[in-house]
């Protein structure tokens, strides 16, 4: 697209003739729901998992080990959560995938 | 006006906890997320400022006693490393968090899951640098660490460790953010939403995410290096033994450099952004200045050494350094042009987000040409380590990104909170924060020519430096007063400031189409975008409405994000034992004592290494078989890829067994330390990668991953593939160089 077309100044109030432009009626597909993964705790539990992990290093190995054992039940928790979700969406596989 | 993202029927809230601290720690929406980097690092801006405040309380006045030099040491470390890990990047994260999947018409990034797990690592990485003082001390080695001062020898003590490991842990949340905003952009763009009309906000995040992975893997290998030495006895850095102070220069400029640049672009298209609107007319030159900071992203990758004019590099590296850092100036000097350009002839808005945005340019013009006057060799070398340095960057820091951090804030907090800053309020945060800037910085170029170093604590009284470090001070502390008037600003404006409705600026992009606050899902219907201003130039919502996962997913031939993540991520990998690989080459020929060629069995190697190879075929031969619909030869192929990655971990570990019985470890020698390192973090990603496998394995058996077209199962091939290449490497550079 060439600069051209965009050196005209645009007048203030533009932002509402394209406001008009989106008021599209909706249409007979609109109850098609929209997926939203869920809340979950599991990345924040995963995060504390390697900060323990790297904080063994420095202090004690049974810091790192209880580091090691939350980022497994982290990471297995998170598993499961996408298992779920492929579930509820009746198994078709979901090219784009969210973890 | 009508809201085209109002709670329409058939939108599915994400379930919310009653409990508001639980629904923080849990949420997944990248607005929440946004806010949640935002807060954090502004938290950790007002630790930074703090410590800023008490350095510049000691240098004051001269022969102060206000500090010890050990405090000032680590107040200097702590504030560097504080404001540019904790605050400066990861707010800029937390905007493009907040607005990247709103501009380009998204429903949220294309990995939420992902998206929290890089804020935690923010979090959690900074609790633990900020830990320091409680465990000890504080670290005290600047916050380029420089080697071997960060050595255990001359930094006994954990205070470095906490550095580097709280460096590391906040460094795999920003790559993870950087793999996160690349996969988003690329795929997740409404329809219409193409390359060419792609807010310059997201163009600049684009660059900045690319120029993360590129450069972050060489901090992130400095980084594992330092804590081998500190912790496991390993010499990388080790002087004694003819480590490399200068390697740990390198590898950390390489990262420093485009960190620059991690930290300005971002804020270039904040501020390209905020100038077309209160102009009122559309941003000058767009396609240039796509360009430039492409241009800008790709020239910063050739300029670390540029930091490093002292140390002796000789005049061909010099030369080019400075040649190639007087070079950005030009895409940069194309940007300033292209603003001032932008508002000629336009109908100028003096909004305080405008006021930021002007100021921008200003302060970041002067720390441009003092940048420029650095790139000059002879000119760096009088003035190198002196405080005309400080005052450079923090023209570029302060005077540039802070200034289109708080002109970003104004812009988008109606659109975050629903509310507008109050302007009279923030018309004196301005002024404050310029003329405060302004007496703090400016006087600093004068004692860098004067000869005053930086990182003394403090200096005799008959230099003539006491008049410009008090002009300083009170500079320092007219901007603690701006940063006050500020948060009163926001915590008054959040509570009861005047509605903002949902476009208060009139402004053209995609945020501005939808609720403020939006709603979780951001848009009921996708929009289909028609031009590079969407609200003027039209946007249409068809009815039908688009699942989160499937905005221009029509392109079937695009790469799942799973699997265009995982290239990407693969991407940074290889950087990452790029410079393991530089590593052992630099030090082949320094080593003493046992060597690859006196201590490796190439023949016993290539043996399992073919075994590991084979297993690329075998995994490839496992997804045609899936693709043919053969689930149970999948399985076999599967299995035997497993089987020879065993085979291959197995004969690892009887190398290493051997070479441990022949005292040969990772503490010998810099042979064992960049051997055990190179070949010890490869023998992770095999093991990570046979865990995965053996996921796939399982899940498929369980009938879940069954489709050829699963982006878990290309990942994981990609990823496996990746890992037999890097073998390639090693063997040729390690084991076969070892023949000769």
């Amino acid at each position: 697209m060439s600069d051209e077309a965009q050196r005209q100044p645009a007048p203030l109030g533009t932002a509402s003739a394209g406001r008009e432009a989106m008021q599209a009626p909706a249409d007979a597909l609109l109850d098609q729901p929209i997926h939203l993964p869920r809340p979950t705790v599991w990345p924040a539990v995963l995060a504390s998992g390697v900060t323990l992990l790297a904080w063994g290093v420095i202090t004690n190995v049974a810091v790192s080990i209880a580091g090691i054992a939350l980022f497994v039940v982290a990471a297995v928790g998170w598993g499961r959560e996408i298992f779920h979700e492929y579930r509820e969406r009746g198994g078709a596989h979901d090219r784009r995938g969210d973890p | 006006m009508a809201s085209i993202a109002g709670t329409q029927p058939g939108a599915v809230p994400r379930p919310a906890s009653e409990l508001a601290l639980w629904r923080w720690a849990a949420t997944v929406d990248h607005k929440q997320i946004g806010i949640l980097y935002l807060v954090t690092t502004f938290a950790f801006f007002a630790i930074g400022g703090i410590e800023a405040l008490l350095m510049r309380i000691q240098l004051a006045t001269s022969n102060e006693h206000f500090l010890s030099p050990s405090q000032y040491n680590a107040l200097m470390t702590m504030h560097g490393t504080t404001m540019i890990f904790l605050f400066v990047m990861p707010a800029l994260i937390g905007f493009a968090n907040y607005f990247v999947p709103l501009l380009i018409g998204a429903r949220d990034m294309a990995f939420p899951r992902l998206n929290a797990l890089s804020f935690w690592l923010l979090l959690f990485g900074g609790l633990l640098l900020n830990f320091s003082p409680f465990a000890g001390g504080a670290p005290a080695a600047g916050w380029f660490a420089y080697a071997p001062l960060t050595e255990r020898a001359y930094s006994p003590g954990f205070a470095v460790d906490y550095w580097s490991l709280g460096i590391l842990v906040t460094g795999a949340g920003t790559i993870a953010s950087a793999i996160n905003l690349l996969v988003t952009i690329t795929n997740m763009r409404a329809p219409g939403v193409s390359w060419g009309r792609l807010s310059m906000f997201v163009w600049m995040i684009l660059v900045t995410a690319v120029l993360i992975l590129a450069a972050f893997p060489s901090l992130t290998a400095a980084a594992f290096m330092l804590e081998a030495d500190r912790r496991f006895g390993a010499h990388f850095f080790d002087t004694n033994v003819n480590g490399d102070a200068l390697l740990w220069q390198h590898m950390f400029w390489f990262f420093g450099h485009p960190e620059v640049y991690i930290m300005a672009l971002p804020a270039f298209g904040i501020v390209s952004e905020v100038i077309p609107v209160f102009s009122r007319k559309p941003l000058f030159g767009y396609s240039v200045m796509a360009a430039s900071g492409v241009a800008i992203g790709f020239l910063s990758m050739t300029v670390w050494a540029h930091h490093m004019f002292a140390v002796g590099m000789g005049t061909v590296a010099n030369a080019f350094f400075g040649a190639s850092s007087m070079l950005i100036a030009i895409p940069t000097g194309i940007k300033i042009f292209n603003w001032l350009a932008t508002m000629w002839g336009g109908t100028l808005r003096l909004t305080t987000a405008m006021l930021f945005s002007i100021g921008f340019i200003a302060m970041f013009f002067i720390g441009g040409l003092s940048g420029v006057s650095l790139a000059l060799v002879p000119v760096d070398w009088q003035v190198t380590d002196s405080y005309y340095v400080v005052a450079h960057f923090h023209y570029v820091l302060f005077g540039g990104t802070m200034l289109g951090v708080f002109s970003g804030i104004y812009y988008w907090f109606p659109k975050i909170s629903g509310r507008l800053l109050d302007e009279r309020i923030g018309q004196l945060h301005f002024w404050l924060t310029l003329i405060g800037f302004n007496l703090t910085f400016f006087p600093m170029h004068l004692l860098g020519l004067l000869g005053m170093p930086r990182r003394i604590y403090t200096y005799p009284a008959d230099r003539g430096w006491d008049g410009y470090n008090l002009i300083a001070t009170i500079g320092a502390f007219v901007l603690a007063i701006s940063v006050l008037v500020f948060i009163w600003n926001v915590l008054q404006s959040w509570l009861r400031g005047e509605p903002a409705g949902d476009n208060p600026w009139e402004g053209w992009s995609l945020e501005w189409a939808t609720s403020s606050p939006p709603p979780p899902h951001n848009f009921d219907r996708i929009p289909v975008v028609r031009g590079r201003r969407p609200l003027r130039d039209g946007i249409v919502f068809p009815g039908r409405r688009h699942a989160m996962s499937a905005t221009p997913a029509a392109r079937a031939s695009a790469p799942s994000n799973a699997a265009l993540g995982t290239l990407i991520f693969i991407s940074s990998e290889a950087t990452f034992f790029l410079f393991l690989l530089i590593a052992y080459i630099s030090y082949r020929d320094a080593n003493a004592g046992p060597s690859a060629k006196s201590a490796l069995d190439v023949g016993r190697t290539a043996i399992f290494s073919v075994c590991l190879w084979a297993s690329s075929g075998t995994v490839w031969l496992a997804g045609r078989r899936l693709r043919r619909g053969d689930g149970r030869g999948f399985r076999l192929f599967l299995a035997l890829t497993i089987l020879l990655g065993l085979i291959f971990l197995i004969g690892q570990a009887l190398e290493y067994h051997t070479l441990l019985d022949e005292h040969v470890t990772l503490a010998r020698n810099l042979f064992g330390s960049t051997f055990f390192t190179l070949t010890g973090f490869h023998g992770l990603h095999v093991a990570i990668g046979l865990a995965l496998l053996c996921v796939l394995f399982g899940l498929n058996a369980a009938g879940v991953v069954a489709s050829p077209h699963n982006g878990a199962l290309r990942s994981i091939e990609y990823y496996w593939h990746f890992v037999d290449a890097v073998w390639i490497f090693i063997f040729v550079f390690v084991y076969l160089w070892a023949l000769t």
